[in-house]
């Protein structure tokens, strides 16, 4: 079933996409085909394809429906919080820096891949976290968020 | 063959700075191809953020010689724990694994580690001869023929290198529309930015490279994640029986076969190692005379995939930098980060930066010989780094990825579409389509579009000037046979099982 959303939600990206081909301004028009001439195309090649799949992915499912309930692998809950600490990290990270955001990546990314033993993480967290500040900030001159108030402070003394 | 060029190519390979980029690529390539979950594709992809501020000569070789030495590094894993790092390894597992079993767990890193670096060597060489000849060809190349050019790569990467052609060509055109994003190159008109100015200069595809590869396979990994569990455990201590050149001597035969096989395979656009490694791993037991050796731990066994997965690496360089068609998913990276370097891959690279590509050549050439010297020494230290948990390598991917796209523009947008595109990724892989395709797609689609246009504007909008070059004409019956072929293929197999079926 999570097959055949995939392919509705990807004639949706197509559907927007074909939308946005029609507002092209074409008056300004120097070949044969013009600015819109070849997205349009590419975007009905590919709506033909993705309904040929999903067609045939409707069939298999009708043909194979499992009895019992699908589980959703996706709503476990180690990945949700992965992506919710990435989304908090962009938020965020103009605010508690880099290298700060760098600690609440590594220390959660471990502990939802079952590294729980404190001194390890602990140490690869604090590692970790200031080699790529000091690699990417200082060597490589990235101008990394820095924070605002203690963590700006700190982060002086990184790079 | 220029040799000032040859002479001036070795003189800057061999700068302190850029010889000590290809040991550092072929390392770090060693220890990615190794680590099961890091692909050589998605090795290359987390060190592109490292040449943002690097030359080209310097970013190019590094990457090279990265993907030169995660050939090797798959062998590893495969051989130890029958486990391959690399899809281009599943074939030494065959015969790798049961000799470690035996206890021969040296020799076969041994063989392995030989014949990856006569494949790379043996590749390399026909390369330095057969890319003046091939740009001499490309100087005829013209906008249809480019054009033709972009559509082959596609349906190459799109046919050969995924599970399913449709799937894959439908990622392939999403990449092409995603490259359209931005201003049209002719007119300066804006199109399918949806009103966002981040939009207006084009989508980076570099955090979609980021987020499609790496983050992706570390969704995947959390997603399938189970109690506390090691990446590896190596058990006993590998046993270093060294291998003599003499005794590789015995297998000279087999050597050869499998350089020569592996780097015609490399070669053909969209196939690489992994179809190279298997096909010359059947040939070697088929001209066996004691077959039942093999799958039990028979020397050639090991020998044959790692020759020709290595060969087909060289091989597969061929088309991507000649032509500007990967050979490979990992090549399509390479492409990508040429691009990245303000270089447009194609018949005129050789033309353009004739020096580059004979420094890429070397810098193969290098890593290859290092591997063979080398190698030996550096297992067990490889095979202490295997003992990682995935929970302290992902960490480090994620760092990464965030860091990769971040700095290419210094832009935390950049970071939301890496993101986007990492749990875009993760169900591109999980329902068989194609990140690889993808990418090409973007890494294309400008070139493509232009191609076709510019041919039409010459041409006062006659469709039929691109049937009316011979170059273009084969391109397009390659495009038709490649795209065509595994169908026609597939319902006269589906033919033959139902005539079969009824038979009984």
């Amino acid at each position: 079933m999570g097959e055949i959303i995939f392919h509705i939600f990807l004639l949706v990206v197509m559907g927007a996409f074909y939308k946005q081909s029609l507002d092209i301004n074409t008056a300004r028009m120097t070949d044969p085909i013009g600015p819109a001439g070849f997205p349009k195309t590419i975007i009905y090649v590919a709506v033909i394809l993705i309904v040929i799949s999903l067609v045939s992915n409707i069939k298999n499912y009708k043909a194979n429906k499992p009895k019992e309930k699908e589980k959703i692998k996706e709503l476990d809950p180690g990945f949700l919080a992965l992506l919710g600490i990435i989304v908090f990290f962009v938020l965020a990270v103009n605010y508690i820096g880099f290298w700060f955001g760098g600690i609440i990546i590594i220390s959660s990314t471990m502990w939802i891949l079952n590294q729980r033993k404190i001194s390890k993480l602990v140490i690869i967290t604090l590692v970790g976290s200031l080699v790529f500040t000091f690699v990417f900030g200082k060597i490589l001159s990235i101008p990394l968020p820095r924070g605002y108030g203690i963590f700006e402070t700190i982060s002086y003394y990184i790079y | 063959m220029d040799t000032s060029l040859l002479i001036e190519a070795l003189k800057t390979i061999f700068m302190p700075t850029n010889f000590l980029l290809v040991l550092a690529g072929m390392t770090l390539g060693v220890f990615f191809g190794a680590l099961p979950g890091i692909s050589s594709s998605m090795g290359i992809v987390l060190m592109i953020p490292f040449t943002y501020y690097m030359g080209i000569i310097p970013s190019i070789v590094l990457l090279v010689a990265l993907y030169a030495g995660s050939a090797y590094g798959g062998s590893i894993t495969a051989i130890l724990f029958n486990t391959p790092g690399t899809a281009e390894s599943v074939a030494t597992t065959f015969d790798g694994y049961p000799m470690a079993q035996q206890g021969k767990a040296g020799k076969a890193l041994g063989l392995a580690m030989s014949g990856s670096a006569i494949g790379g060597i043996f590749s390399v060489l026909v390369m330095l001869l057969l890319a003046p000849l091939l740009s001499k060809i490309a100087l005829k190349i013209q906008s249809a023929e480019y054009f033709a050019l972009t559509l082959l790569g596609i349906a190459c990467i799109s046919s050969v290198g995924s599970k399913n052609l449709s799937k894959a060509l439908v990622t392939g055109l999403l990449g092409i529309i995603i490259a359209m994003v931005g201003m049209d190159p002719m007119t300066g008109v804006s199109r399918l930015t949806f009103g966002q100015i981040n939009f207006l200069n084009g989508i980076e595809y570099i955090p979609i490279m980021i987020g499609s590869f790496a983050m992706a396979e570390v969704f995947k990994q959390v997603i399938n994640r189970k109690s506390e569990e090691k990446t590896m455990d190596m058990g006993d201590s590998v046993s270093m029986e060294s291998i003599k050149l003499k005794d590789l001597l015995v297998y000279k035969v087999t050597i050869i076969k499998s350089a020569i096989i592996g780097t015609a395979v490399g070669i053909l656009p969209g196939t690489g190692g992994s179809i190279a490694s298997i096909v010359s791993y059947g040939e070697a037991a088929r001209s066996s005379k004691d077959k039942a050796r093999f799958g039990n731990g028979a020397e050639e066994g090991v020998l044959a995939p790692e020759t020709a997965n290595n060969a087909a690496g060289g091989g597969a360089m061929i088309p991507t930098l000649v032509l500007g068609i990967p050979g490979s998913p990992t090549t399509a990276i390479i492409l990508a980060a040429l691009v990245l370097q303000g270089l447009q891959p194609g018949p005129q690279l050789m033309t353009e930066q004739p020096l580059l590509l004979y420094c890429i050549f070397f810098s193969m050439l290098i890593a290859s010989t290092v591997v063979f010297l080398s190698g030996r020494y550096a297992v067990k230290a490889f095979a202490a780094v295997l003992k990682l948990p995935y929970g302290i390598i992902a960490p480090m991917i994620v760092m990464f990825s965030i860091i990769g796209a971040y700095a290419r523009s210094n832009d935390m947008f950049q970071i939301w579409v890496m993101l986007t595109f990492g749990v875009f990724g993760y169900f591109m892989k999980k329902y068989q389509f194609s990140a690889a395709s993808l990418i090409l797609g973007i890494v294309l689609g400008n070139m493509m579009e232009e191609s076709f246009r510019r041919q039409l504007l010459i041409s006062n909008g006659s469709y039929m000037s691109f049937l009316q070059r011979p170059i273009a004409v084969a391109i397009f019956i390659a495009v038709a046979f490649v795209l065509f072929f595994p169908i026609v293929a597939g319902m006269m197999e589906k033919k033959k099982a139902t005539a079969a079926a009824q038979n009984l």
